[in-house]
């Protein structure tokens, strides 16, 4: 993504070189996006509908998360607002106020993505602002290992120079401290001016060469395997969705793509053994498993500067984030365009790396916290692991956000960055964590008036969503 | 209903600042008793006083409820366009400050890269000669913003130029009209109750009123704030303290505000609504009063909240007041605690209050680093006066290739920070990359092309007097 990106916007700025090695091969987890991924296929100006079928992608509406908040619970994070806001004040005000008058409808009914991806149905987002159908976007689903060699060919034909090989060792300046070269396994030596690491969580330029210290967070994120195989589709239409199920010491994740259905368990291991863990992921499959089940380690955590001297951390070799939210590839993303942002211009200045850290930490941590969440605002009592997730001391930012929602429905506002108010409202409601109170603006509105306009916008929506085409239908042919 | 809503609201201060959270309060919560308690204004209430606003007060306006036609049709107010800097910049032409879009859209770069290139390589004219609101400004004329979106006269921003006393008038009368109890008193003493919250406040005749939320909107001195506690951080370190004299406008309504440094400190005259001058603290300015900077760290505590310069003192640059009172007030709103009033509510709305006045003034010390000050005491305290490191950082960024480093609940907006910049004389050092790699050639031509089609846009509009005289006759 780093270099098909530099090598598409920074034509001129700078000569590109990918130093990969085929014996390393991909991760390959990350098949889950987010909608901003769109803008980066925009960006590079690849054709949407090759894009898929090259990747084998469908149409992403949310995350379906199963069993977190209590067993049997299941709730759509949806890629869209619930509703529209009445007269400046946020739905799920007027929604809350009107539970007291009988109106128990589910907040999810008043989301388009939900009532989507309930029928298994897709459109893209109407592009008036004026339209009910403008407030969703979408994502997608996809392989990963070939969204990688996708990138590799259309990088290489912006002239991006690929050198196969193996890094052994890094050479240093002896003044700055800065890399000068990468020496290769065959003595190659390869030079540059600005170092990006995407080596993933072996960090070899910005932990080994530049010992960028690491920030653990696993005591909020104890969850450190995951064990993934593909499997043969079920027969049946396919989900326009990514489900998350709760497991008794971690998750399992079920991604439908084209060909195949993506799964894999990510557990903690303090919790459950490696074999204990395939087995319940194998014994969940909906089709013959594709290929070996495979684990995976890592760390919840980041580096506390994800640039040092010349070199860039992006993606997992800056930090990691479990893939319960979709965000790895959104995080490696937003990192590459803030490196685009900041590129260096007559030198890298100290407020090139101080601004670029700045606004990686700043989505990191927010990101940390609303996964932490997921696993904190639980009534599970039938696990070690989900009781030392109901009773953990989340970070202060967390309890703040918390205690914020539950007074009165609101949440922390960002000005830019992951995520926003109706991703918040989905996951409190969807695992048991009810305001008190709302908005008192919303009691400006008679009751009758406001369940009339309500029950009037749940029609609405089930009436557009039966008109729109079924998600296999909509996929590229 | 919640059985521990706000129901009573008690807006302490009759000047514009309490007037305007006494209507934003009564229009957004009809089931609430609100009562404004007039206490005599103090003169340095600046923000009651001043006659410059920011775009984002027809914001505020739709959320009260008053008409602009309203307002221009009772003389309370006149559009402005822009505000002409003379003096005040590091060459020493005049310039421009705007709001709103500017240059044509190429790719998706921002405009600035490409004129801060053509701005080095030779002699590009001013930013502000790239939008539409800065060529009407430059030429006194003026017409509405167009509905069609595809024409060059409809994106641009105006703010309003009040008339404080006809504004507080017409803003009076709009409270009536939303049912607002008005009080007229001095507060005397305030009841403070076991928990540390106001009980009820008297009046210096004895009465006794109370509420369950109260408003300190009586200026600087947070006279009702205060007497809780007062937690309050001098901003004098970054901005200058000054004194500020207020004086009638000079000349007829024009599209642009006019402000120019001289060497007793600074002079504005926004036409037929006010002008003022600023001088330094010791300078005996006739009519003036003192401005110290400063910030309450928690305009919010237990059922006192303070708004505008009960919360904070900022510089009447870029007129930063009446856009944190409006703030203040939409935030108060939105973050609205029952009577419980808890800590984590109330820190929350500290928070990003904090940030709305470290983001104005930042903007207002900006103006006070250009280069080439006249000589006098005022400019050379001006000169010794630190950085603060938010601003630092921006300047840092913008010096060196035209980076804007984006800052939470900042009102100013992106576009007013470029024309600041821009016409203050900053100009990028370097040329972003993803702007390099559009060639100058056809970029040339196509910002010579766009100031062509600006520049024919003015002989074609009414001068700013007829369409005022029209749209008068009209209403």
């Amino acid at each position: 993504m780093t270099a098909a990106a530099l090598a598409k916007l920074l034509p001129h700025a700078c000569t590109v070189e990918l130093v990969e090695s085929e014996e390393i091969g991909i991760v390959g987890v990350g098949e889950a996006t987010l909608p901003h991924l769109r803008a980066f296929v925009q960006t590079l100006g690849l054709d949407e509908a090759e894009f898929m079928r090259e990747t084998h992608a469908t149409f992403k509406l949310g995350i379906e998360f199963r069993d977190f908040g209590r067993i049997g619970d299941a709730y759509l994070h949806p890629f869209g607002d619930f509703g529209r806001p009445i007269h400046g004040v946020p739905f799920h005000h007027h929604w809350l106020k009107m539970r007291g008058h009988s109106l128990d409808a589910p907040i999810f009914d008043y989301s388009p993505c939900n009532v989507m991806a309930a029928a298994n149905r897709f459109a893209r987002p109407d592009t008036d602002p004026r339209s009910l159908l403008s407030t969703f976007s979408y994502a997608y689903q996809f392989d990963a290992t070939r969204f990688a060699p996708y990138l590799r060919r259309y990088a290489e034909a912006l002239g991006v120079r690929r050198t196969e090989g193996r890094v052994v060792s890094v050479e240093r300046d002896g003044a700055s401290g800065d890399v000068a070269a990468l020496l290769l396994h065959d003595e190659r030596r390869i030079e540059g001016d600005l170092f990006v690491d995407c080596s993933g969580f072996r960090s070899l330029l910005l932990g080994d060469a530049m010992g960028a210290e690491w920030e653990d967070w696993s005591r909020w994120l104890p969850c450190d395997r995951a064990v993934a195989v593909p499997c043969e589709s079920p027969p049946g239409p396919i989900e326009p969705y990514t489900r998350a199920t709760a497991t008794r010491a971690g998750w399992r994740w079920r991604i439908p793509l084209t060909h195949r259905v993506g799964n894999g368990h990510v557990y903690s291991s303090a919790h459950i053994g490696d074999d204990e863990a395939a087995g319940a992921l194998l014994a969940g499959l909906e089709g013959k498993a594709l290929a070996d089940p495979r684990i995976l380690r890592f760390r919840a955590g980041r580096r506390r500067q994800s640039w040092v001297g010349n070199v860039i951390g992006i993606g997992l070799a800056s930090g990691f984030l479990e893939p319960l939210e979709s965000t790895s590839i959104y995080l490696a993303q937003m990192a590459i365009m803030r490196l685009i942002a900041l590129f260096p211009v007559g030198g890298i200045a100290d407020c090139d790396r101080a601004e670029f850290n700045r606004a990686v930490d700043y989505e990191y941590d927010r990101v940390r916290d609303f996964l932490v969440l997921h696993y904190h605002a639980t009534a599970r009592d039938d696990s070690p692991f989900w009781n030392d997730m109901r009773t953990m001391v989340v970070p202060d930012s967390l309890t703040a956000k918390i205690e914020l929602f539950r007074r009165a429905g609101r949440i922390e506002r960002y000005s830019h960055g992951l995520f926003l108010e109706p991703s918040w409202v989905a996951v409190y409601l969807g695992q048991g964590i009810v305001p008190e109170r709302w908005d008192q603006r919303a009691d400006a509105i008679e009751p009758g008036q406001l369940a009339g306009a309500m029950q009037g916008l749940s029609a609405q929506i089930a009436t557009a969503v039966a008109a729109m085409p079924l998600h296999g239908a909509a996929l590229p042919q | 209903m919640n059985d521990r809503a706000i129901r009573s609201v008690l807006v302490l201060g009759g000047g514009i600042t309490g007037l305007s959270a006494a209507a934003a309060f009564a229009r957004a919560l009809p089931q609430v008793a609100v009562t404004l308690v007039e206490t005599p204004a103090d003169p340095g209430a600046l923000t009651d006083r001043l006659p410059g606003s920011q775009p984002a007060i027809q914001r505020f306006h739709r959320l009260i409820g008053l008409e602009e036609a309203e307002l221009i049709a009772s003389g309370a107010a006149t559009w402005r366009i822009g505000t002409r800097f003379r003096n005040w910049s590091a060459s020493g032409a005049d310039w421009i400050h705007f709001t709103g879009e500017c240059g044509p859209q190429i790719g998706t770069i921002g405009f600035h890269h490409l004129w801060a290139r053509a701005a080095r390589s030779g002699d590009a004219p001013p930013w502000h000669a790239y939008a539409a609101a800065g060529v009407m400004a430059g030429a006194d004329r003026f017409v509405l913003p167009a509905d069609d979106p595809a024409s060059p006269l409809a994106s641009y921003d105006y703010a309003l130029r009040i008339v404080p006393e006809r504004y507080r008038a017409l803003l009076k009368l709009h409270c009536e009209r939303l049912g607002v109890v008005a009080v007229q008193g001095a507060l005397g003493n305030a009841e403070i109750d076991a928990t540390g919250a106001v009980a009820a406040i008297a009046l210096a005749d004895g009465r006794r009123l109370s509420g369950d939320l109260y408003l300190d909107c009586a200026g600087p001195a947070a006279p009702l704030l205060s007497r809780l506690a007062s937690d309050v951080e001098s901003m004098g370190g970054w901005l200058p303290a000054c004194r500020v004299a207020i004086l009638p406008g000079i000349g007829e309504p024009g599209a642009a505000d006019e402000i120019e440094r001289v060497a007793s400190g600074w002079r504005w005259n926004a036409p037929g609504a006010g002008s003022g001058e600023v001088a330094g603290p010791g300078d005996d300015l006739p009519g003036s009063v003192a401005v110290t900077p400063s910030r309450q760290r928690a305009p919010w505590r237990r059922n006192v909240v303070a708004i505008g310069d009960a919360a904070a003192t900022l510089d009447p640059l870029g007129w930063a007041g009446l856009t944190l009172a409006h703030r203040s007030i939409e935030l108060a709103l939105e973050l609205l605690p029952d009577r419980d009033f808890h800590a984590v509510e109330l820190a929350n709305y500290n928070c990003r209050a904090a940030a709305v006045v470290l983001a104005l003034r930042d903007f207002a010390a900006l103006f006070y680093h250009c280069p080439d000050a006249p000589d006098g005491p005022f400019w050379r305290g001006a000169a010794s006066l630190e950085i603060p490191p938010t601003l630092s950082a921006t300047l840092e960024q913008f010096r060196r290739r035209g980076y804007l480093v984006p800052a939470d609940e900042d009102c100013i907006g992106e576009s007013s920070w470029i024309a600041a910049l821009t016409g203050l004389g900053e100009l990028p050092e370097h040329t972003d990359p993803l702007a390099a790699a559009i060639p100058a050639e056809p970029a040339a031509a196509a910002m010579a092309r766009w100031a062509q089609g600006l520049g024919a846009i003015p002989p074609r509009l009414p001068s700013y007097r007829d369409y005022l005289a029209e749209t008068l006759r009209r209403l």
